[in-house]
């Protein structure tokens, strides 16, 4: 149980850009993104202003990268970004949030708050301030194979009776493949008829192979995404 | 001091000191922000007509569809209170003179009266939108002491260089003198506050829309 | 030295019999006895013109330059029927011991009751050794002559406000009136010179009202210095319409167009020049086509050049050049500080676990 605040900071003075940069220095606190956040509309209640959902990495922002920020420091007049904080602050980043981008959209500075939301998130989750149900589903992905608690038996039983129905090959983990499926494993398990669908051949030249049983390692798993591959150690 | 040197002195020094500060803030700030960086999206890009920075930057200037209706304060007074300012600024005759002096380069201007008839539409746009700041809970939670001081920061020339052409309240001298100060705080606050988003938005507008432009979608 | 008003009388063609007959008559009109005419002959006949006294100090004699050419009243009606121009060192015709006896016998003999009028600043430098008149300083015979004054008249800028010897680097330590003299009222008529009818106008009022005309926060007369010069320019609608002369010798100039861009000072100076104008109401500095120096405002010499538009830099900035530099270094210091902070934190990246995840 790792997880704390220096991780926290560390990790957003990490995705900290120029674009980041300059959309706290553009924001004239003008309102505009609460009026397309359903979250606001819908309940009135200012906290869900979507650039308010950033004020911790505001703080980070300049305390971190500006020099009168830095110099702020110094003499210890910032404030500084406190686990309680984060912790206020999940609600807001988390569940208030899908991260639909009309704010991004309607900022008339042009501020892209969806995208530092996103970047948000990344210290959230290692300072320990993620929503319970994604943290015990990127657990569960990352233990056993799937979010959802499948484990790859189950889904291979799933295909043997495709191929038993149809007298179709569904191939896995084949390299060489001119196609890769990817579906969840709840959507394998529920929904055959979708493998079956595709496994069809219309061109004999076709050769598809099903979602590899191995993570592929090409980015960080973040516990905000639900695994598009499903990984599962076999 | 009596007022004919105190309006030598925001005429000299002073203008010097603030056109000073306003530029090193200025290349400060911009160099501060931007040289940042931002990592390269390694995938491929889309192309769709209209989708890339550039057009957002311009683009952005209008409402997007259902926005005006939620916020008609927002967009109707600040369009008049920044195109008021504009045209005081840069088509008021002294204001031509200034620049002319500073930079080479002038322009007709308009006659006075139109100025002035501007400088009273934008002080009640700006009054107006700092009502819209007190009374709509959003604007009022997000609002710092930031915000209020850079409103007055804005409005105070406005106000003493109105003042100053109607001969109100203080003799011209000092009104004037009141003005030009006014005018040099402004400068000296802008690349400290959010009023930097004179500069900053059209970076802000370009990132946005280059990066939705990469996948494909006009922003 | 001047005779009583009978001698004037006289000298206008009223003879003594015509004078009597006039008195007996007023006395009547009355209803007074016929002694009250007589008593009324007696005084009357005696009564003196005002006694007026000018004092030069660090001047350049504009002012008295200027005073003689005043058409309504004119310099000759003041001092041969309305005052007793008892010392004017330029007018007068006595010099030396003669004009020095002239001055103290009438300060002597009009204590408490007589004018003075000053032109010229006053020189404190060295013990006020810039300025001596006789062996004596400025200082000193301005002290002394206020003593007895019954008003102080600040002729000129340089009695108003200390003018061209104040102006930057003041070498002699030179001070306005105002500055010394603190116990007696005190008007200020400036300009550089005034305007003539502006010095005679003052004069007139007091004596005919007996007292000073009300005054500005400067010390000057509202009715001549209430407005200023912009206010009541012929050329103010081209200055509303935008048309200015950008040289005095382009069509603008020709046109008569305003003259703001060629440093008027109109806007901030107050003077009676675009009303009363000068030489008898002929013409004044902007109807010939220079704009307005200032020069009935205090310290105008160092109000930012003459040919410099009120709106522009009063001198060339001399930071903005080296505070972009500094600007530049500071933005890149600081990113250079950021990139550093950047590579160290990516650095020392971890991968993220799912210990990572819980506190």
């Amino acid at each position: 149980m790792s997880a704390s605040l220096e991780k926290g900071i560390h990790a957003l003075k990490e995705v900290i850009d120029a674009p980041i940069a300059s959309y706290f220095e553009s924001c004239v606190h003008c309102g505009l993104c609460a009026e397309a956040c359903l979250f606001y509309t819908e309940t009135g209640d200012p906290k869900y202003t979507p650039i308010h959902k950033l004020e911790p990495l505001r703080r980070v922002y300049e305390q971190e990268y500006t020099l009168l920020g830095r110099l702020k420091k110094v003499v210890g007049l910032s404030k500084l970004v406190t686990d309680a904080e984060l912790d206020q602050w999940q609600e807001l980043v988390y569940d208030s949030c899908t991260m639909c981008g009309r704010c991004s959209l309607v900022c008339p500075v042009g501020n892209d708050i969806v995208y530092m939301v996103r970047k948000f998130r990344e210290g959230m989750a290692v300072s320990g301030h993620v929503p319970d149900g994604i943290r015990s589903a990127t657990k569960r992905t990352v233990e056993l194979g799937g979010p959802m608690g499948l484990k790859w038996p189950a889904v291979a039983n799933v295909l043997k009776h495709v191929q038993e129905n149809t007298g179709l090959t569904v191939p896995v983990d084949q390299e060489g493949a001119e196609y890769l499926v990817l579906l969840s494993s709840m959507e394998i398990v529920n929904y055959p008829e979708y493998i079956e669908a595709i496994a069809k051949p219309r061109s004999s030249r076709r050769r598809a192979s099903v979602s590899p049983s191995r993570p592929t390692p090409t980015r960080r798993p973040t516990p905000a995404s639900r695994s598009a591959v499903p990984t599962w150690p076999r | 001091m009596n007022e004919l040197q105190f309006l030598t002195w925001t005429r000299g020094p002073g203008l010097d000191i603030a056109v000073g500060i306003f530029l090193l803030g200025v290349l400060w700030r911009l160099i501060e922000i931007y040289t940042l960086g931002r990592k390269k999206d390694l995938a491929a890009p889309r192309h769709t007509a209209g989708a890339s920075g550039l057009h957002t930057v311009f683009r952005r200037s209008l409402p997007p569809p259902g926005m005006l209706k939620r916020s008609p304060v927002s967009y109707i007074g600040g369009y008049i209170f920044h195109i008021g300012l504009a045209i005081i600024v840069f088509l008021g005759a002294p204001h031509i003179l200034l620049i002319k002096n500073l930079v080479g380069l002038s322009w007709p201007a308009l006659p006075s009266q139109f100025i002035g008839l501007a400088a009273v539409v934008t002080m009640a746009a700006m009054v107006v939108m700092l009502a819209d700041r007190i009374n709509k809970p959003v604007k009022r939670f997000l609002s710092t002491f930031e915000d209020w001081f850079t409103w007055a920061v804005t409005f105070l020339p406005v106000l003493t260089g109105w003042m100053a052409t109607q001969h109100l309240l203080l003799p011209y001298t000092q009104m004037l003198a009141l003005h030009i100060l006014s005018a040099e705080i402004l400068l000296v606050v802008l690349p400290f506050s959010k009023l930097f988003h004179g500069f900053t938005l059209f970076g802000s507008r370009w990132y946005n829309g280059r990066v939705n432009g990469h996948k494909g979608v006009p922003v | 030295m001047q005779g009583p008003l009978i001698d004037t009388l006289a000298r206008r063609g009223v003879t003594r019999r015509t004078f009597l007959k006039y008195c007996a008559t007023l006395a009547s009109m009355m209803a007074l006895p016929p002694t009250a005419g007589r008593a009324m002959a007696e005084a009357m006949s005696a009564a003196r013109r005002p006694s007026v006294i000018w004092l030069p100090f660090q001047e350049c004699t504009g002012c008295t330059e200027s005073i003689t050419r005043s058409h309504s009243p004119t310099i000759e009606g003041m001092i041969f029927d309305m005052i007793s121009l008892d010392y004017q060192e330029t007018l007068m015709a006595a010099a030396g011991h003669q004009a020095e006896e002239a001055l103290h016998t009438a300060m002597k003999d009009n204590a408490g009751k007589y004018l003075l009028i000053v032109d010229g600043s006053i020189p404190l430098g060295q013990d006020g050794a810039y300025s001596c008149i006789g062996g004596r300083s400025n200082v000193d015979i301005l002290k002394e002559a206020a003593q007895g004054a019954a008003a102080v008249i600040a002729v000129g800028s340089c009695a108003s406000f200390g003018g061209i010897p104040k102006a930057n680097p003041n070498p002699t330590g030179a001070v306005s009136v105002s500055d010394l003299v603190k116990d007696k009222p005190i008007v200020n008529i400036p300009g550089c010179p005034p305007i003539p009818v502006v010095m005679t106008g003052v004069l007139a009022h007091y004596l005919t009202f007996g007292s000073l005309p009300e005054l500005d926060d400067k010390g000057r007369p509202k009715s001549f210095y209430g407005d200023t010069i912009h206010d009541r320019c012929y050329r103010r609608p081209f200055y509303d319409q935008g048309k200015f002369a950008k040289t005095f010798d382009d069509e603008g100039a020709r046109q008569g167009w305003c003259l703001f861009e060629l440093g008027c000072k109109g806007p901030v100076t107050h003077n009676a020049c675009a009303t009363v104008k000068w030489n008898g109401g002929t013409s004044w500095p902007v109807e010939s086509g220079h704009g307005c120096l200032g020069c009935s405002e205090p310290d105008f010499w160092d109000g930012g050049s003459f040919y410099k538009a009120l709106s522009a830099p009063a001198d060339p900035l001399k930071f903005a050049a080296v505070a972009a530099v500094v600007g530049a270094g500071a933005g890149v210091a600081v990113s250079v500080a950021n990139r550093v902070k950047k590579s160290a934190a990516k650095a020392t990246h971890e991968t993220t676990t799912l210990a990572d995840l819980e506190k």
